[in-house]
């Protein structure tokens, strides 16, 4: 049955219907206007224009989940507490955002986006991996409240010391009537010393399936996934946070065990137009449970009556109550990308949901670039003005252009454009039939390298992701006005050019020839030729001086195999010799060229994982030296296990007219690397 | 440089309407154009493989395509052969009579050699067939009588692991053989049966086959000769069919090999190139595992044909390029009296597409299009052309297919088994295209206004696509106000869907039999593998008692409504019937559930149309005084139109009873 919106969206001003939620780039006229900045070596790349305006984003982690939101005085919007459980470490001088962090509401960018201050970290009692973790102010004090081993517990925050410490009450409590441990929560303070807990649990023990033997798929042979997907279970449990105890049974609520497919977060929904829950799941769907009623459940919609989706792999959903409590909350959806906004219009839709606009980015000034988590770039002069832009792929597989407003040496970027196929945003996932199941259905890994596939003169995209297939797009525009078409297949023998997923290919041409380099079905490094733009002639696998193929994983796999593949490939002449090398970014647990001893697993530390093979016969008969990897100065440089994006690029010193490196990281920042500043460690 | 065919005024069609009823209970919809044009086919076969091309006597003015089936219903099965009448007149597209059937030495279908070519050879039409390792069956051909007799068994060298033969007169009163082999490689491999044919990194298990060319030249074709390598057997992945093509005037002197996925590649000394038309463009045939067959023709033109699992089609060669050989791009051979021809595995429905008041067939096939066939006539004296349209997303003829990771295995890349449901998703007054194919997903390609199909997006369920089992048509209606959908569930169950978003449905639960229990598909004896799925569902009011009913489509080993117990069953029962069934509401709409199936007779007789699924729908095309008819698509690619008055209906008791 159709819904119809109780408040016309026609009332709400233009600014706050859908999609004005990423500011706008600053597009300067004319060709170099901007003074940019020379890159530092071994430094983020950093958002430069209007301020250095970028999306709120948290350095070396990969997700970021908003737990917190607390007013200061006189602020419109509350501060933000994001938990960082996942990612790198501080080291080689840049500091990671690993565990607790602060953000300070700073104001509204001109088209209604809020400004946030950069994270600062908190210091905390619970480890830096907790995700079930609540901050809220009750009374005079912020409180927060983590679950660890079935319990929930507390600590208050002393703001001078920007730390939680002390427990604000003197207990844990335990939950009881609960089928299973929570896989989130949120409290409700309610009236005198009440509060409501609220609790989603999984309906089911195990979601993958049984695997005899770690080579098998997910998948059955009629293409069904053999494990148990989950759905969530909704409670409601009465605290009395005087005597901090649970008071009564837990009541189930949204009507049954199937609330929300993979769910991933809940939050309290009180004030204003209407009272509930809010439930997430991984793939950013949110659904509404109304208080009082615990059989209802509805997707949540915008304005224009269409349901409301976060665009990223989605963790946690918090309530952002008003300051005064008294109009209705909006909410921040936070995971894997910068958290996004979305704002209440105090409208209800036909079945009392309330209604909301968004999603809108959160964002911060004198930010890093950031592109999503991790982002596949491709350095080149995307829009034909004469600079080098960046050009990149990412885990939600999107492909997003930074456009440089300043120089080569000194370069100008700003917020990215998302762009399109055919007049639609790019967003290529695999869907159900996904390597590690289909709960990784929002993953896309675009691995996307930019080059004229066609010959006619502008630059295409050819890119492969988590579906394993090579494909590209054409470039349907003019110079200085890419407009990317359908995508495409790329086919051997009729049948679709197809390997290890996440690589991104090695396309280079040499001569009249166009040449194409991937991991293929045994993970090994293969080359083929274009022989039409959907086509390619095969020309057998790439190997090392001795005649040897070029592997990229380990034999001692104690996963599944969707631990292969995930090389990151470019062709370039590196070392300026006149022939191809090749740059291959990798996973930490890949190694090259041999699963018995290769890198960078071989090697006992961990640093940047980004290898050369240096081409030492030619261009139409290529033989590659035994890899080496990268370090930064003299040390290791580690930006994640999770695959780097290597490219080789002219930014910044190049006045040896050979390139430097620019390097992407699972935290979705780019590392530059200045070629003066890199040597090599190999094992032969 | 392009040749044109100067083929004698007499031979030219004569243009003069035949008037071919459309419909036949029980037999498939006819062509409407002029002297029937449709394309070339055996009726009921599923896929029709060009074996030899030959004038049968000195006197033929016209070549005769011979024609080899070895799938379909049994009656199907056999040699064909249809004589050349000339040229289409608006198109130029070769037409040819109507496949006729030859009387061959091996007698009952199931004896017909595993592959064999036509040929002729000193003015005289000869074939060989596939005898043992170390043999080739020689056979003559009558045309007065259209036996092919056996003459001897010819000892040959080189045979082993040869799949696929073809000739072609050589010089010097030689005939040369082309034979492909495989590369020895494995394509299956031993697994459990509900294993997955892909690893955990989505890699296929097994090896893709590549294959070259042997090739013998025989003198005296009762002595044989012995076959050696021609092509490198790592040539290409999964060839289908070769010829020979040798021009000395036009520079060729190569082998051009087609393989399963359509594709046309050329050997010979310069290496391995892709097959073009004279605008640089690759050649390729429109579905899988063609085969192909060359004659050069008396007026000099060389013709290659392919068919395979699609219509036949020729294409003329025209030179070389600087890349390989040039053809003139591929078109359609004709027949003359011919049926519609869907491609393989057609899933129609019955709905006024282009919106003239008149109801049209829209089809899906196994080719993973959309064909669009307008009726002309009227609803009750429907007039179809032989030439559909085919259906376009964005510009681009629809084509959906898996590729490399199908149910089957990769070499199943080319079949889309495309089903769609015509609806009108959006509420724009325009109907929607709402299908499932073999990938097993559920989508929608919403109609533009100018006319074109948008790009399809997924229907999703908590953000997660809905996916089933593969190569099921859903049923989308309407009920009380809301739209529903239903389709077969990943445990084979026929499961309902509500319409909560453009993209979005919710879970409205199995459909239930009037015991309580799921509706399911598969039998007792059934693997989880692909055997699975391939339903065809409609819900329509068949008995007009004003609730919807469950009309199905299954393939012949199915079993409704339960694994233990049901039909058509055919693992258990092994009897041949019209997989067709009608599952009676006996509660409403809003809460339904399902009486036991029951069976369609065609005049009190079974209508078997073959083992695939048959794709049922309900038609208001013809008399429809009775009510509405059934349209069925088959895995021939015809359309059969059965009217209701000739409809009745067996039990599943029945069936065991029969047992």
């Amino acid at each position: 049955m159709k819904r119809f919106l109780i408040i016309l969206a026609l009332l709400l001003p233009a600014a706050c219907r859908k999609t004005p939620p990423t500011p706008t780039p600053v597009t300067p006229p004319g060709p170099v206007v901007v003074d940019g900045v020379a890159p530092e070596s071994g430094g983020l790349l950093k958002a430069t224009l209007d301020g250095g305006l970028a999306p709120l984003s948290f350095t070396k982690t990969i997700s970021n989940i908003c737990v917190g939101a607390v007013y200061q005085s006189g602020k419109e919007l509350p501060d933000l507490f994001f938990q960082c459980p996942t990612g790198v470490s501080s080291g080689n001088g840049i500091a990671s955002c690993l565990g607790l962090n602060l953000c300070e509401f700073e104001g509204f960018t001109d088209n209604g986006c809020p400004v946030y201050s950069a994270p600062v970290p908190v210091t905390a009692p619970w480890d830096q991996s907790t995700t079930a973790v609540k901050i809220m102010k009750i009374g005079n004090d912020v409180i927060a409240f983590y679950v660890t081993a079935s319990k929930i517990r507390t600590a208050v925050y002393d703001s001078a010391s920007r730390s939680f410490g002390t427990q604000w009450s003197g207990n844990t409590i335990a939950l009881s009537g609960l089928p299973r441990d929570p896989m989130g929560f949120d409290i409700i303070p309610g009236s005198g010393n009440s509060a409501e807990l609220i609790v989603i649990c999984s309906d089911t023990d195990s979601y993958k399936p049984s695997m005899d033997d770690v080579s098998e798929s997910y998948y059955d042979s009629a293409g069904i996934f053999r494990g148990q997907m989950y759905y969530s279970l909704v409670y409601r449990i009465t605290l009395n946070l005087s005597t901090w105890k649970q008071v009564g049974s837990a009541t189930q609520l949204g009507g049954g065990s199937k609330v929300i497919l993979a769910p991933t977060g809940i939050a309290g929904f009180k004030g204003g137009v209407s009272s509930g829950y809010i439930c997430l799941n991984k793939f950013g769907v949110l659904k509404y449970i109304p208080s009082g009623n615990t059989s209802d459940c509805n997707y949540l919609q915008d304005v224009t009556g269409t349901e409301l989706v976060n665009p990223f792999v989605s963790s946690n959903v918090l309530s952002i109550r008003s300051a005064s409590g008294a109009d209705t909350p909006s909410f921040v959806v936070s995971g894997e990308g910068a958290p996004r906004y979305f704002k209440a219009t105090g409208a209800l839709d036909s079945y009392g949901s309330p209604v909301f606009d968004g999603p809108m980015d959160i964002v911060m000034k004198n930010g890093d670039l950031y592109a999503g988590s991790l982002p596949v770039p491709t350095v080149a002069d995307w829009d034909d003005d004469g600079v080098l832009d960046i050009v990149t792929g990412n885990s939600e597989g999107r492909l997003l252009f930074f456009k440089n407003y300043g120089s080569n040496a000194a370069p100008a970027f700003g917020m990215a454009e998302a762009l399109r196929s055919n007049g639609v945003e790019i967003c290529f996932r695999a869907g159900y039939y996904e390597v590690q199941g289909p709960f990784e259905a929002a993953w896309g890994y675009l691995c996307p390298v930019v080059f004229d596939w066609d010959g006619d003169g502008l630059n295409d995209i050819v890119f492969s992701g988590n579906e394993g297939k090579f494909e590209f797009m054409r470039n349907e525009g003019s110079k200085g006005s890419p407009k990317l078409g359908a995508r495409q297949g790329i086919f051997l023998d009729g049948l679709e050019l197809y390997g290890m997923w996440r690589v991104r290919p090695a396309v280079a041409r040499v001569g009249d020839r166009v040449l194409i380099a991937m991991m293929d079905s045994e993970d090994a490094l293969h080359l083929y030729e274009k022989a039409g733009n959907n086509s390619v002639k095969d020309l057998g696998r790439l190997t090392l001086q001795n005649g040897n193929p070029i592997y990229g994983h380990r034999a001692t796999a104690s996963s599944t195999l969707g631990e292969r593949g995930r090389e990151k490939l470019e062709f370039v002449d590196w070392d300026g010799d006149g022939d191809l090398d090749l740059l291959v970014g990798t996973p930490l647990q890949a190694s090259v060229p041999d699963p018995a001893k290769g890198l960078p697993w071989s090697r006992s530390t961990r640093g940047l994982q980004t290898l050369l093979l240096q081409n030492t016969g030619n261009n139409s008969a290529m033989k590659f030296a035994y890899p080496v990897q990268f370090l930064f100065r003299g040390l290791d440089f580690h930006i994640g296990t999770h695959a780097n994006g290597p490219t080789a690029c002219m930014l910044g010193e190049t006045s040896g007219n050979l390139p430097n490196l620019l390097v992407s990281g699972e935290g979705g920042k780019f590392f530059y690397f200045d070629r003066a500043d890199l040597t090599t460690i190999t094992l032969w | 440089m392009k040749k044109f065919l100067t083929v004698t005024t007499a031979a030219l069609l004569a243009v003069s309407a035949l008037a071919q009823p459309a419909l036949r209970s029980g037999k498939p919809i006819m062509s409407a154009d002029e002297k029937g044009l449709a394309p070339l086919g055996v009726t009921q076969a599923i896929a029709t493989r060009p074996i030899g091309i030959a004038y049968v006597s000195a006197e033929s003015a016209s070549p005769s395509l011979f024609l080899m089936v070895r799938s379909g219903v049994p009656t199907a099965r056999g040699i064909f052969y249809s004589t050349m009448e000339g040229t289409e007149k608006a198109g130029g597209r070769f037409v040819f009579s109507p496949p006729a059937k030859l009387k061959p030495y091996w007698g009952k279908p199931s004896n017909m050699p595993s592959y064999g070519c036509v040929f002729q050879f000193k003015g005289r039409v000869f074939s060989y067939w596939a005898e043992e390792n170390t043999s080739l069956a020689l056979a003559s051909f009558n045309p007065e009588t259209r036996e092919v007799t056996k003459v001897a068994s010819v000892p040959f060298e080189g045979l082993e692991g040869i799949h696929y033969l073809s000739a072609i007169e050589g010089p010097g009163g030689t005939l040369e053989l082309m034979a492909l082999v495989n590369d020895g490689s494995k394509y299956r491999v031993d697994r459990q049966k509900d294993e997955s044919w892909y690893d955990g990194a989505h890699i296929y298990k097994g090896a893709i086959a590549r294959g070259g060319v042997r090739r013998a030249v025989v003198k005296d074709l009762l002595k044989g000769g012995r076959f050696e390598e021609a092509v490198p057997q790592d040539f290409m992945i999964s060839p289908t069919g070769t010829v020979r093509i040798k021009d000395d005037f036009l520079g060729a002197d190569g082998y051009l090999v087609v393989n399963r996925f359509g594709s046309v590649l050329w050997s010979d000394k310069s290496g391995k190139h892709y097959v073009r038309d004279g605008a640089g463009k690759q050649i390729r045939y429109h579905a899988i595992g063609p085969s192909a067959v060359a004659l050069c023709l008396r007026s000099g033109e060389t013709v290659v044909f392919m068919g395979g699992e699609g219509s036949i089609s020729s294409c003329s060669f025209e030179g070389m390029g600087q890349d390989g050989p040039l053809f003139s791009g591929l078109r359609t051979v004709l027949q003359s009296k011919g049926a519609l021809y869907t491609g393989s595995l057609g899933v129609p429905e019955v709905v006024d597409w282009d919106d003239d008041g008149l109801l049209d067939v829209v089809c899906g096939n196994s080719e993973g299009r959309i064909l669009f066939f307008r009726n002309t006539g009227s609803n009750v004296a429907p007039r179809f052309s032989g030439f559909p349209e085919e259906l376009r997303c964005e510009g681009e003829p629809i084509c959906i297919r898996p590729g490399y990771i199908g149910v089957q295995g990769p070499f199943e890349a080319v079949w889309g088994y495309m089903c769609p449901a015509v609806f009108d998703w959006n509420g724009d007054s325009r109907p929607d295209i709402v299908f499932s194919d073999s990938r097993g997903k559920l989508e929608v390609m919403l109609r533009r206004p100018d006319g074109d199909l948008a790009r399809p997006f997924s229907l999703k369920e908590d953000g997660l696509e809905i996916h089933g089992l593969w190569r099921v048509k859903p049923a989308v209606t309407t009920i009380g106000g809301r739209i529903c959908v239903v389709n077969l569930d990943g445990d084979g169950a026929l499961h309902r869907w509500w319409k909560t978003d453009e993209d979005s449905l919710e879970d409205g639960g199995t459909l239930l039999h009037v015991d309580g229990k799921p509706i399911t598909t598969y039998t007792a004896k059934a693997d989880r593998d692909g055997s699975l799925g391939r339903v065809k569902i409609n819900l329509y009011d068949w008995d007009g008692d004003g609730d919807l009913d469950l009309i199905l489509g299954t393939p012949g080993q199915t079993c409704l409504p339960h694994p233990e117990k049901g039909i058509p069953n055919g693992k258990v029962l092994k009897q041949q019937m019209m997989q067709v069934f009608f599952l009676e509401n006996k509660g409403s709409d809003a809460k339904p559930r399902f009486a036991d199936p029951v069976g369609f007779y065609v005049n009190g007789e079974d209508l078997p149309l073959g083992g695939h699924a048959n794709a049922p729908v309900p038609c208001m095309l013809g008399d429809i005084s009775l009510g509405a008819n059934l349209l069925v698509g088959c895995e021939s690619g015809r359309l059969m139109w059965i009217s209701r008055g000739d409809l009745t209906t067996f039990t599943i008791k029945d069936r065991y009873d029969k047992r």
